[in-house]
């Protein structure tokens, strides 16, 4: 109930001219004005500040008191306007919530005013009255312009910091889901496959249910941190809270030709809200129900005007209603982001070309160096191929005439034995030739790739035809799986048989050799392990230091030979010594990666 | 006894196979080129002609595929120190592939095979 001193203290009303020439000037003003006179009556009332009020035209008639209008001004306004008949201090109330007559609820301005008498008393009250409701609207209402524009640029700042397309995704959905983004509940992103025929779950933020929604908020309400700052946190950071919805959309792949709401909001490029009230198709129907919630908002993401994949939004835990102005934020949000989303694409496929750009560049480096090495194995070859042959025929010549010579000279003739020396060694020298001429000739086949275990096998069965299996005991034990290793067949089988050749025929015959093939540290390696029966193993590693040392024989030629021959095909011959169980004489060729071709 | 015409451009082998030979008792004949084998196809009628491949300025396969079209009563074994021509295929057409050597065995063997050859086919 508003006191007022209507009852105690008798006023006079304010001049009848001065009401006259208010409603004269006055009457139709959009700014409501008022009179209130003695008895804190109202002596006049313009249409406005009646409409404000919520008078009637029959409460306009009769002169309404202050205490008639106690819904609309509160006590303590009240109270100041009666304390105005009493001081003559003018006063002003920015903004006041009031309720008039007809219930409507608004924002108002009251500026109030003191009308002296003749003897300078207060003799009435001038009020202004304005309705701010509009105003607040559209202070709020740009508020929450600049609330978005803000929340967007920080998500915009972020995005385009981050080129990697599992970064993106998450900045998107975190600037979504926090509190100080946009603020849905959760976020789900599904992306269109490379046959742009399917969407599919490729992330998910936000709790799975109520229990986890209050442990995951209550943490973040503490943190007090701004936006940029929660998305530059979850930008880099994997995610933990989360996992469980990634479940729900994990193996989850929607056709875009099925006709569902899904498919339309991507085909119509157009977010979709779906309400409670929405009937829904079965498939939308089943997705849903995978995602546990029935109302959800769908923005597609669109870049270029070529269509990316689909947000999806709810407020599964707080139920909170989706509105249209929060759908076209989102969308605001999901075209940004969709740019975002292509331009990491691209980066990932510019890194993808560099990579394989790299590989080719290592590979063609490769290949040159492969190519220069085969040219100079060929130039080899062909020069030992001339050379070859231009000495055959001396040696035919020398070795024919000799051959005459013996045949002609008399029996028991000591120059025989002379004949004879030169006979052998023409031979020697042409078993040389041939030798080198099979190697020249092995230049001249193409790369494959071989077998360690089947090279090392015809090795064993060339040196059965040379000398003869029981030379030596030599216990081969090949690897149980292929080793596959890159070369020349008859280069790589004539080194093999060159280096088994020189070590293994002039061993004596108390020596046994275990031959072992195996794979070693990414290589093929093939071992031969030389043991003496009677223990001189010193005597073996003499011997076989005579291919392996310094000296110049034309064994240790011979060796070099097949030395090269590996060493070219990146492969290592090499000799241990010293050992109590004897030498050992390895040869490791690098394990090749692809599968064996024969 | 077989008349054999020795083509080589190496003047100390025609003079090693033509005594080997002659000493074996055949009739021998010596050309350093293809013109000179030419001619002594005409005059000398060889049962067997032992050529060599590299013949400086001529080519023996080529003077091979000449003789096969002229005179096909001759056998031909090429005598050469090369094994690569083995896989030419102009080199089918003579009858055998000789590798020299100080050792004339393989030679030897591969002359009388066609002597032999040659008399089953005369009958």
């Amino acid at each position: 109930m508003i006191t007022t001193i209507e009852n105690t203290v008798e006023y006079t009303d304010s001049r009848p001219e001065i009401i006259e020439s208010m409603q004269r000037y006055f009457g139709a003003s959009p700014v409501g004005l008022f009179i209130i006179g003695g008895g804190t009556r109202f002596q006049y009332i313009n249409s406005r500040a009646a409409e404000i009020f919520g008078l009637s035209d029959s409460f306009k008639s009769s002169r309404v008191s202050l205490s008639q209008l106690e819904f609309f001004f509160s006590q303590p306004i009240s109270d100041k306007i009666i304390d105005l008949f009493k001081t003559g201090e003018a006063f002003k109330i920015d903004r006041f919530p009031g309720t008039n007559l007809n219930g409507h609820f608004a924002y108002y301005c009251l500026s109030c005013h003191a009308i002296f008498g003749d003897n300078n008393e207060v003799s009435g009250i001038f009020g202004i009255i304005e309705d701010f409701s509009e105003q607040v609207k559209k202070r709020q209402e740009l508020k929450r312009k600049i609330d978005e524009l803000s929340i967007l640029a920080q998500i915009s700042q972020v995005v385009s910091s981050a080129l990697d397309t599992q970064e993106v995704l998450k900045v998107i959905l975190t600037g979504v889901t926090a509190q100080q983004g946009l603020g849905f509940n959760r976020a789900f992103l599904f992306l269109l496959d490379d046959d742009e025929k399917y969407l599919v779950g490729r992330l998910a933020v936000g709790p799975s249910n109520a229990e986890e929604a209050g442990v995951i908020w209550s943490a973040l309400a503490q943190d007090d941190r701004t936006l940029l700052e929660t998305l530059s946190l979850y930008q880099s950071k994997t995610q933990t809270s989360g996992t469980n919805l990634f479940d729900l959309i994990g193996g989850l792949r929607i056709d875009t030709t099925n006709g569902s709401l899904f498919a339309r909001c991507l085909k119509e490029k157009r977010p979709i809200i779906i309400s409670n009230d929405i009937e829904l198709d079965p498939v939308s129907e089943r997705i849903l129900g995978c995602l546990g919630g029935r109302h959800a908002a769908l923005t597609p993401l669109i870049s270029q005007d070529r269509p990316l994949g689909l947000l999806v939004v709810d407020n599964a835990i707080t139920g909170e209603n989706i509105t249209e102005q929060d759908c076209q934020f989102l969308k605001l949000i999901a075209d940004q982001s969709a740019s975002a989303v292509e331009r990491s694409y691209l980066y990932r496929d510019i890194k993808e070309r560099a990579i394989e750009l790299e590989a080719m560049n290592q590979r063609l480096a490769e290949t040159q160096n492969q190519i220069i090495e085969a040219e100079k194995m060929s130039v080899i070859g062909e020069i030992t191929s001339a050379v070859a042959h231009e000495l055959r025929n001396p040696l035919t010549i020398i070795g024919g005439f000799a051959n005459l010579m013996f045949k002609s000279l008399p029996s028991g003739s000591p120059d025989a034995e002379y004949l004879n020396i030169i006979i052998s060694e023409t031979q020697r020298a042409e078993a040389v030739l041939t030798d080198v001429l099979d190697f020249s000739k092995a230049s001249k086949t193409k790369d494959r790739c071989l077998d360690m275990n089947e090279l090392v096998n015809d090795t064993m069965n060339m040196m059965a035809v040379r000398v003869g299996n029981g030379k030596s005991k030599m216990n081969l034990s090949l690897c149980d799986k292929p080793l596959p290793i890159w070369g020349n067949s008859d280069q790589l089988l004539h080194a093999f048989y060159q280096i088994f050749l020189l070590i293994l025929q002039d061993i004596s015959d108390s020596v046994g050799s275990d031959i072992n093939t195996f794979e070693h540290q990414g290589f093929a390696r093939m071992e031969i392990a030389l043991h003496s029966k009677d223990g001189l193993n010193t005597d073996m590693d003499r011997l076989l230091k005579q291919y392996f040392g310094t000296g110049a024989s034309t064994k240790r030629l011979s060796m070099l030979v097949a030395e090269e021959t590996l060493k070219h095909h990146g492969g290592i011959l090499g000799f241990e010594s010293g050992s109590k169980e004897g030498p050992l004489v390895f040869i490791q060729m690098p394990l090749r990666k692809e599968v064996h071709d024969g | 006894m077989a008349r054999i015409l020795v083509v080589d451009d190496e003047l100390h082998l025609r003079i090693l196979y033509k005594k080997e030979f002659e000493s074996e008792g055949h009739k021998v004949e010596v050309a350093a080129n293809d013109r000179e084998a030419f001619g002594a196809m005409t005059t000398f009628e060889p049962d067997v002609v032992i050529l060599d491949i590299e013949l400086g300025d001529g080519n023996g396969l080529e003077f091979l595929n000449q003789l096969r079209q002229n005179f096909n009563k001759s056998g031909v074994i090429l005598h050469t120190a090369f094994t690569t021509y083995k896989s030419d295929f102009q080199s089918w057409l003579a009858d055998d592939y000789i590798i020299k050597s100080s050792d004339l065995k393989p030679l030897k063997e591969a002359i009388n095979k066609l002597l032999d050859k040659e008399s089953c086919e005369r009958g």
